[in-house]
């Protein structure tokens, strides 16, 4: 109860004393928060990037359908019924290359018979094979892969495989280049507030001397650092917000098929990661400043 | 100089700041009935020798040579203590000591029943709190003025307003600069500078103050206008240390001395 009544008596102190600190510091503060602006918004793109794709490697990952390509000669309707058979295997579908060829004509929208233009169909029969379970798809896409006729076969589970080392590779990068960043913002950060420590070391001196408890002599300079760290994080936050806005329509407009999402949950945690880690460094940085004089 | 003229209205300011309110610290007041010895044993001291400050078999080493200070001393109830000596003789390092700037490297530091050897952090700032300290360099802040200074101390205590303002001018009173309570430090001359420190080494009511060579920056008239002052305020009760190397500030205040003969600290006999 004391404890919180001399945080109310000592709050404007503290705050007055936050101002000045940041006024002294100048042109130094800009250093600090541009610092922590790029590592900030890097490490933001880097996780959402990193979320986009992990969300993508599950939903494909959790695709149970196997796409079978026959050869040219081979017949799918004589297939289906021995690929009917194979373990774990649910359902088979047939769509045989006539199907194929007028679902073509249809997406692309031409009027014209196909057939004739290309000379013959150039299509082969496919199946869609429904897999029971998740875990079975690389096993029976390997089995189908045997069987004669066939030609190749497409899941979700090759792509994710291939997105997961998307993951994996963006997810280093931004290790190194966040870990970096991060040392460097820290840098700055300490060497600020030590400026603004060091041309209030008369203050201090005298603080110490009459009694002032330590918590309330660096107070100001830690709400200082985690101001840096705050308003850093939140331009941070702003330049995600406008590039995803823009990247989310180009994407919409070039590659529309791609579908990089992130969940309600993931959007709403984002802005809290960038203010902690922002928070968290510009403390941190306060903190070395001020540490050699805890004592 | 406008030292305060009569003792008698120091002592009537003095004794209506230091009317105890139940639980609060004043002047001379403070009870110390028994002192744990260093033997174990609890000793019955008479109201005179009240030992509020010891240092007891203290060694301080202060070069790579390994030459150290070895230590010895009482500090009593309403002692005006002279440490003298020459210059690096470690007046300054001994009086540290007392307000836990510097560690000794063996013996025992005990200042109102605190002990100091280890003493950092949070319980250093509490134990500063029992004490005021005064500099030759007065350590005033430029960017305050002489109210604000003396207010400083109290504020960074966590003193309620209230009682800040209570405070103020009596203790400014006492030094005499009550008409300057609005200059800035640099409008004054380096005896009221000095003052300005004083007040606010006793703003809190210390149970010692502690002055290391208050007056080293002073000339003559200002060095005894503010030794006049220290004087007044023992008589009130407060007990005094101070370092200097100046003689006969010793031999016109003193009422005890001690000094530093080859590195140990030796008590001198006055009268």
């Amino acid at each position: 109860m004391v404890f919180v009544q001399q945080v109310f008596t000592r709050a404007d102190f503290i705050l007055k004393e936050t101002l000045t600190g940041l006024r002294r510091g100048g042109w130094m503060n800009w250093a600090a928060v541009s610092t922590l602006v790029i590592l900030l918004f890097l490490f933001g793109f880097g996780t959402r990037l990193s979320w986009q794709l992990q969300n993508a490697v599950a939903t494909l990952g959790s695709q149970l359908e196997v796409s079978v390509y026959l050869t040219p000669e081979a017949s799918g309707k004589k297939l289906m019924q021995k690929v009917e058979t194979l373990d774990g295997v649910q359902k088979v579908t047939l769509q045989t290359k006539k199907d194929a060829l007028s679902q073509l004509q249809k997406e692309m929208g031409l009027k014209q018979d196909l057939t004739q233009t290309l000379e013959g169909n150039p299509l082969v029969d496919s199946l869609r094979v429904k897999v029971a379970t998740p875990e079975q798809v690389t096993t029976v896409a390997e089995q189908l892969k045997a069987v004669p006729g066939v030609a190749q076969t497409r899941y979700g589970g090759e792509a994710a495989n291939r997105l997961i080392q998307i993951d994996k590779t963006v997810r280093w990068i931004g290790l190194g280049v966040t870990g970096l960043l991060g040392f460097t913002a820290v840098a700055v950060i300490t060497t600020t507030i030590r400026l603004v420590v060091l041309s209030r070391r008369k203050e201090i001196e005298v603080m110490q001397l009459v009694g002032a408890a330590p918590i309330w002599i660096y107070m100001p300079f830690l709400l200082e650092g985690l101001t840096l760290g705050l308003v850093a994080a939140m331009i941070a936050w702003g330049g995600l917000h406008y590039t995803d806005q823009f990247l989310a329509q180009q994407i919409q407009v070039n590659v529309p098929f791609m579908v990089l999402e992130i969940t309600e949950e993931q959007a709403n945690l984002l802005p809290w990661i960038l203010v902690g880690s922002g928070v968290g460094l510009g403390s941190l940085g306060s903190l070395l400043a001020v540490s050699k004089y805890l004592r | 100089m406008d030292v305060p003229s009569s003792s008698r209205n120091l002592r009537s300011i003095l004794s209506s700041l230091t009317e105890a309110r139940p639980g609060e610290r004043a002047f001379a007041t403070k009870e110390v009935s028994s002192v744990l010895m260093p033997q174990g044993q609890t000793l019955a001291l008479s109201e005179t020798e009240k030992v509020i400050a010891y240092l007891h078999k203290v060694t301080k080493t202060y070069d790579k040579q390994g030459r150290s200070l070895s230590i010895d001393l009482d500090i009593r109830q309403g002692d005006f203590l002279f440490i003298t000596g020459i210059s690096g003789a470690g007046k300054s390092t001994l009086l540290k000591m007392l307000y836990g700037e510097e560690k000794p490297t063996s013996g025992e530091v005990v200042v109102d029943g605190t002990r100091l050897n280890k003493l950092r952090g949070h319980s250093l700032s509490c134990l500063r709190r029992r004490i005021g300290v005064v500099f030759q360099d007065y350590k005033l802040l430029p960017r305050r003025t002489v109210a604000e200074n003396v207010a400083f101390a109290l504020q960074a205590q966590n003193f309620p307003k209230a009682e800040i303002r209570r405070r103020l001018l009596p203790t400014l009173k006492i030094v005499g600069l009550e008409e300057k309570a609005e200059h800035f430090p640099e409008q004054l001359s380096g005896g009221e500078q000095q003052r300005v420190a004083i007040a606010r080494a006793i703003v809190h009511t210390p149970v010692l103050l502690l002055a290391d060579e208050p007056t080293g920056n002073l000339d003559a008239g200002n060095t005894w206008s503010v030794l006049e002052i220290l004087r007044q305020l023992n008589d009130m009760g407060v007990t005094i240390v101070v370092t200097t190397h100046d003689e006969t500030i010793v031999q016109a205040f003193a009422k005890r001395v001690v000094t530093f003969e080859q590195n140990q600290l030796v008590e001198l006999d006055v009268r």
